[in-house]
């Protein structure tokens, strides 16, 4: 695995790679690559060259390499959306399965979750997080994955990936742990480092971090595990076609300092909001752009959302343009209702991506809308 | 003689011609062929110029290719058999360049292919 620090990597990602020595990796738009002759055709490796753009792309080919590195994995897959990257990642489980998640995550995980349990007969189980020993007791002998988000979302639940990578392989080397990365990104975790085995991003959060492009990232350890998702993915083609990898190669370019600014603008925010009066409780695991905070006064959600001018109420996270949203009634709307409560997602929770822009610029924009 | 047989939807001597009339209107850009043996069909495949040897179809660029060794290489050759795909089947996609430069280009191939 490559020792260069992360901002080398992806400053340098792609370049030199041109025949006509563009600086710049090129563009290439084909669904289909020749073959110089039939012998070459006879002979062809899927991990050498180019055929069919399902199974590969040059642009996508260079994003994953990228991706691995980043991530100390030893294989990268580019997907059509997050979604599809945890698609990819739960396509090893057979009927009678099981998977035990963190109880906070992602809505859509958990419909996701539903749908396999209904036409599959695979099985889901939660832990909150707390006591790893819980964990362990929940462990069956049908368990394959451990799914964990840290920090989780929308209420940024911190947990120690070491700790529950050893403890749960020590029980059953067998048994995957796969963590959502999307939050705090390889600049700040690298989950495959710390004993996990599988890690996915949605890449249209802090990777892509220009609200420009829907795509997802899956990269594992394991050898023989990537054979397998390989031959899922190429058959089942939910891929990133290359105009998007191109895209979001370039926006890795800037990962490591776009993620930096946007803790600290972040750091300014909580600092804001916690000696705000009109708020009740702030959220923020310490680093990374992601505060949730919950208001007293449940007419300054609307107050908030209603008025804010350089924060933009719409979905998604990660972005340079900052962004807020209400969990309860947008990304978690997928959460059964008593779950939300007994997770704290009410409907005066809101959640702040915070971007690029100047930090007393948009501290004046949460002021200036909860006096409106 | 070149050509051992060609299957090409719009053929009135091939199986599923009248049911075609009935429900399609057209016959497509996509055919296969068997060469006879005097014309080695990798030789050829190898010296098609304007044709090329690349997977897929439909595109306004022609494409040829074998599916014994590509399209269909994930069938055994049993399956390739029973699927009417000899190891010498050939498969054209053909594009929208000038006719006249498609043809000149399969005849140089034959040229160059022929034992």
């Amino acid at each position: 695995m490559c020792k260069q620090s992360i901002e080398t990597i992806t400053a340098q990602a792609g370049s030199h790679l041109d025949g006509n020595k563009a600086v710049a990796l090129p563009l290439y738009f084909s669904s289909n690559y020749r073959h110089e002759s039939l012998a070459e055709a006879k002979s062809f490796d899927p991990h050498q060259g180019y055929t069919y753009s399902r199974i590969a792309t040059p642009n996508r080919s260079v994003l994953e390499q990228t991706m691995a590195k980043l991530e100390g994995g030893t294989a990268g897959f580019a997907l059509s959306s997050g979604m599809a990257a945890i698609q990819l990642a739960l396509s090893i489980l057979k009927t009678g399965d099981q998977l035990i998640s963190l109880n906070d995550l992602y809505g859509g995980d958990f419909r996701y979750f539903r749908y396999l349990h209904k036409h599959f007969g695979i099985n889901f189980d939660q832990w909150d997080g707390q006591r790893i020993s819980d964990l362990l007791q929940k462990i069956t002998p049908r368990t394959k994955v451990i799914w964990l988000e840290t920090p989780s979302n929308p209420t940024m639940k911190k947990l120690n990936i070491a700790k529950i990578a050893a403890a749960v392989h020590s029980k059953n080397t067998q048994i995957l742990v796969i963590v959502d990365n999307t939050f705090y990104t390889p600049v700040y975790q690298r989950p495959l480092t710390e004993g996990a085995d599988v890690v996915v991003h949605s890449a249209t959060k802090y990777l892509s971090g220009h609200n420009d492009l829907l795509g997802g990232i899956l990269v594992c350890k394991d050898r023989k595990l990537a054979k397998e998702y390989f031959e899922y993915y190429i058959t089942t083609g939910d891929t990133l076609d290359s105009f998007d990898s191109w895209l979001l190669l370039r926006s890795l370019k800037t990962l490591t300092i776009r993620v930096k600014q946007h803790t600290k603008n972040a750091q300014a925010i909580v600092k804001y909001l916690k000696d705000e009066p009109r708020i009740d409780k702030v959220l923020y695991p310490g680093q990374g752009g992601m505060i949730s905070f919950y208001v007293k006064d449940e007419a300054d959600v609307t107050r908030l959302l209603d008025n804010v001018k350089i924060i933009t109420f719409a979905e998604s996270l990660g972005g340079v343009e900052s962004l807020i949203t209400i969990p309860y009634y947008q990304t978690h709307a997928d959460v059964e209702i008593e779950q939300r409560q007994r997770l704290g997602i009410t409907p005066k929770l809101l959640r702040l991506s915070v971007g690029l822009e100047a930090a007393d610029d948009l501290i004046e924009d949460l002021k200036q809308a909860l006096d409106s | 003689m070149r050509f051992k047989k060609i299957y090409y939807p719009g053929l009135s001597d091939l199986p599923g011609y009248q049911e075609l009339r009935k429900e399609a209107r057209g016959a497509g850009g996509v055919f296969s062929f068997e060469l006879t043996e005097q014309v080695n069909p990798s030789e050829f495949v190898n010296h098609l110029q304007l044709f090329k040897l690349a997977v897929s179809l439909g595109a306004v660029e022609s494409l040829v290719e074998l599916p014994s060794k590509m399209s269909h290489a994930e069938l055994t050759p049993e399956e390739q058999l029973a699927a009417g795909i000899k190891p010498g089947l050939i498969r054209m996609s053909v594009g929208i360049e000038d006719y006249r430069d498609q043809v000149s280009d399969i005849q140089q191939a034959f040229e160059k292919a022929h034992n």
